[in-house]
């Protein structure tokens, strides 16, 4: 039964003389606004050519869709509020099911900051992403596409660089925006699998073992430059730098940098219909220099001390062209260089280690935005992996999203 | 420190206090105002002594603004930030002024300035409203100064706030406000007599941006394209809004620069009514130069489209 949509109708009657107001009500309704919650869901469905082994090696994200079958990608509930007039508070609890379909639950991040310092100073402080790169501090529901770049995946762990810590950024008073961005955070654990990392985790074939902290040098240093330029009233350009150092757990003594370099481009016109049209250009180039240390086998040295290079970058294309929709298209290049080991202790090229195989991966959206808070995208990838028994595979998944609550604004 | 020491350094100390407070009674007031007709009235208000800057363009969709790097420069800047309010850029301003880290400007400090504070608002929704209904202002409609009496509250909010900023030039702030508040009663008698003929039109509007406007002058509001705020109208709502058009006899179609004219254009054109194109904001159309351009140039557009 088609329902019928009513009519809107709203009629004003109002006499001549100015000085009878409209039938209204006086302003300064007072609420008190402690916290804002939203929850958000993110979900796929669809599969690959690749098998489900092969497809949680492809998609290096632990928020990725890894499985052929339906993927809770990302239930993500954030809470924020101010706490005083110094210091608000954030935090993101995410819960998602894995591929094997355990409910994983994680604090994503939970920090303060300060609101109140001088001189375009900001603290953070608590459990957070390391500002490092583009990608890093956006959330899953806030990508492009349906699954995180190659290169953030191995390098940055699929679940982002993130760890207990502090920071802080300083919005310069220079009459450009340039803004500087330095922290210290722990180097441990699953989120920080490029340094210390989780004791038994594999880095290029070599196992990481148990390192604690001796010395200020035990802890994850990054530092973020961006800069931010509009060219007229339609174009910005954001430029920045970044560089991450701590140490990796192949040895007591090893250490890791990390480098990269991020472009974004906009392009969004004065007049848009509700942010329609506007074309978006992102590229991030990172590169890794593992200090792995010396590998024994049975009192055999089968590697001497090595820097391990890995490196990679991904471009990509949003283009919002006619309301409600948008299109977008992503290429991603990884690889490592250097020897990766298998198991047992034998060395193997890096083609066969799927986290540092040479690795193209060809990316479309089509995205459609029934609102401001749901979403509908079709994704389909293709991937030239050599670590791949067929070399190539294609995979395509349909993604939802749904948002409900007060949410705040994806930074620019 | 010797007691002669002590007193030099006293009187170097009195003497850069006096100089620096006069000195910055002396400074331009940065003002931001997040939309032009804000930056309109606080320029009128302010005179020489204010140098203000607006965040959304005329021509911009005041919703819908990229909260963008060069922004955050203005509002890191700012000594007052002047505000529509009634959650008219909730969606974008709380993060630019984050970003900005400025706490003159944050709510509550001395410069955040709520422009909304005082104005009679219309349409606040009854009871509990959702998303169902789409992007609901819960405040009330937040487009207020499209009724000009709206705007001689708001030139005293920005006079008084101004003149926190410098307590020195208040007499002058206040003064420029009474002028600004004079000069809108002196040119309500001709907008009212350009809208006479109109009085009791019925008018379809592209989005409910006009409410305060059709509520003083008289016009009646027959409904509208966008039913639910931010979601695009389905074809069977456009579909029975033609109809009602076409048995009302409605027959002018109000839209703004910034939306797809296509749609508007459409519905104009199967309802048999005139599409006239009408500013949101002081700027959205070259001739609405300010605030008084503004209403020149909407009664003049509305006044003339059933003749042509």
């Amino acid at each position: 039964m088609r329902r019928a949509t009513p009519l809107f109708l709203v009629v004003f009657v109002c006499p001549r003389a100015a000085a009878q107001a409209p039938q209204s009500e006086p302003s300064a309704t007072p609420r008190l606004a402690l916290i804002d919650t939203a929850f958000d869901l993110l979900a796929a469905g669809g599969g690959s050519t690749a098998g489900e082994a092969a497809l949680r090696d492809l998609e290096g994200g632990s928020h990725d869709p890894k499985q052929r079958g339906f993927t809770i990608q990302n239930v993500e509930l954030t809470f924020s509020g101010v706490v005083d007039p110094y210091l608000r508070g954030d935090a993101n609890i995410v819960l998602q099911i894995n591929e094997t379909g355990e409910t994983v639950i994680e604090l994503e991040e939970a920090y303060l900051t300060t609101l109140d310092l001088p001189a375009g100073l900001a603290i953070k402080a608590g459990h957070f992403l390391t500002a490092f790169g583009r990608h890093n501090t956006i959330h899953p529901h806030g990508w492009d596409f349906a699954d995180a770049p190659v290169i953030a995946t191995r390098l940055l762990g699929g679940d982002g660089l993130r760890n207990p810590g502090a920071q802080v950024a300083w919005l310069t008073p220079l009459p450009s925006f340039v803004e500087l961005t330095a922290s210290v955070q722990n180097a441990q654990g699953e989120t920080a699998e490029s340094f210390r990392g989780s004791p038994g985790q594999q880095v290029a074939g070599r196992t990481l073992i148990e390192r604690p902290v001796r010395e200020a040098g035990d802890f994850l240093y990054a530092a973020r430059l961006q800069a931010s330029f509009d060219l007229g009233d339609e174009l910005t350009v954001v430029p920045a730098a970044s560089a991450a150092f701590g140490p990796n757990a192949t040895s007591r003594d090893t250490s890791t940098e990390l480098y990269g370099a991020d472009l974004y481009v906009k392009w969004k016109p004065l007049q848009t219909d509700h942010g329609w049209p506007f074309v978006a250009w992102q590229t991030e180039a990172l590169l890794r220099r593992y200090d792995a240390a010396v590998v024994y086998d049975r009192g055999a040295r089968l590697s001497p001390r090595t820097t391990l290079d890995d490196y990679g970058l991904y471009s990509q294309l949003t283009w919002a062209l006619l309301r409600p929709w948008s299109v977008g298209a992503r290429y991603d290049y990884a690889r490592g260089e250097d020897e990766s080991f298998g198991s047992p202790r034998i060395a193997y090229a890096t083609n066969d280690d799927p986290r540092r195989d040479p690795r193209h991966r060809a990316t479309s959206v089509l995205t459609y935005y029934p609102s401001e808070w749901s979403k509908l995208r079709l994704q389909y990838s293709f991937d030239r992996a050599r670590f791949l028994a067929a070399r190539d595979a294609h995979s395509a998944y349909l993604q939802c999203e749904i948002l409900f609550g007060a949410h705040g604004a994806h930074k620019f | 420190m010797n007691p002669q020491r002590m007193r030099l350094h006293a009187a170097f100390t009195l003497c850069t206090a006096l100089l620096s407070s006069r000195a910055r009674a002396e400074e331009p007031i940065e003002v931001v105002a997040t939309i032009t007709d804000l930056a309109s009235i606080a320029t009128a208000v302010g005179g020489d002594h204010v140098r203000v800057s607006t965040i959304a363009a005329g021509v911009q969709d005041p919703h819908f603004v990229d909260p963008k790097p060069s922004h955050v420069l203005k509002l890191r800047d700012a000594e007052v930030l002047l505000l529509n309010g009634l959650d008219l850029e909730v969606g974008w301003l709380p993060s630019l002024v984050e970003s900005a880290r400025n706490s003159r400007i944050r709510p509550g400090g001395a410069g955040h300035v709520d422009c909304s504070k005082n104005v009679p608002r219309l349409e606040i929704p009854r009871g509990t409203v959702t998303r169902a209904e789409g992007d609901v202002h819960p405040l009330g409609n937040p487009h207020y100064l499209t009724d000009p009496l709206n705007a001689k509250i708001v030139a005293g909010t920005i006079a008084t706030a101004l003149a926190r900023a410098r307590p020195a030039l208040a007499a002058g702030f206040d003064a420029r406000a009474k002028a600004f508040q004079a000069r809108i009663d002196q040119a309500m008698p001709r907008w009212f007599k350009k809208m006479e003929p109109l009085r009791g039109a019925k008018v379809v509007f592209h989005h409910k941006s006009y409410s305060y406007f059709v509520a003083r002058f008289g016009l009646v509001a027959a409904g509208v394209i966008e039913l639910r705020a931010g979601i695009q109208p389905g074809p069977s709502h456009l579909s029975e809004l033609t109809t009602a058009m076409l048995r009302d006899k409605i027959k002018i179609v109000a839209t703004h620069p910034f939306y797809d004219v296509h749609l508007a254009q459409s519905v104009a054109r199967r309802a048999g009514a005139r599409l006239v194109t009408l500013p949101l904001t002081v700027g959205g159309v070259p001739a609405a130069r300010d605030y008084f351009g503004f209403f020149d140039f909407v009664t003049t557009a509305l006044a003339q489209a059933p003749q042509k």
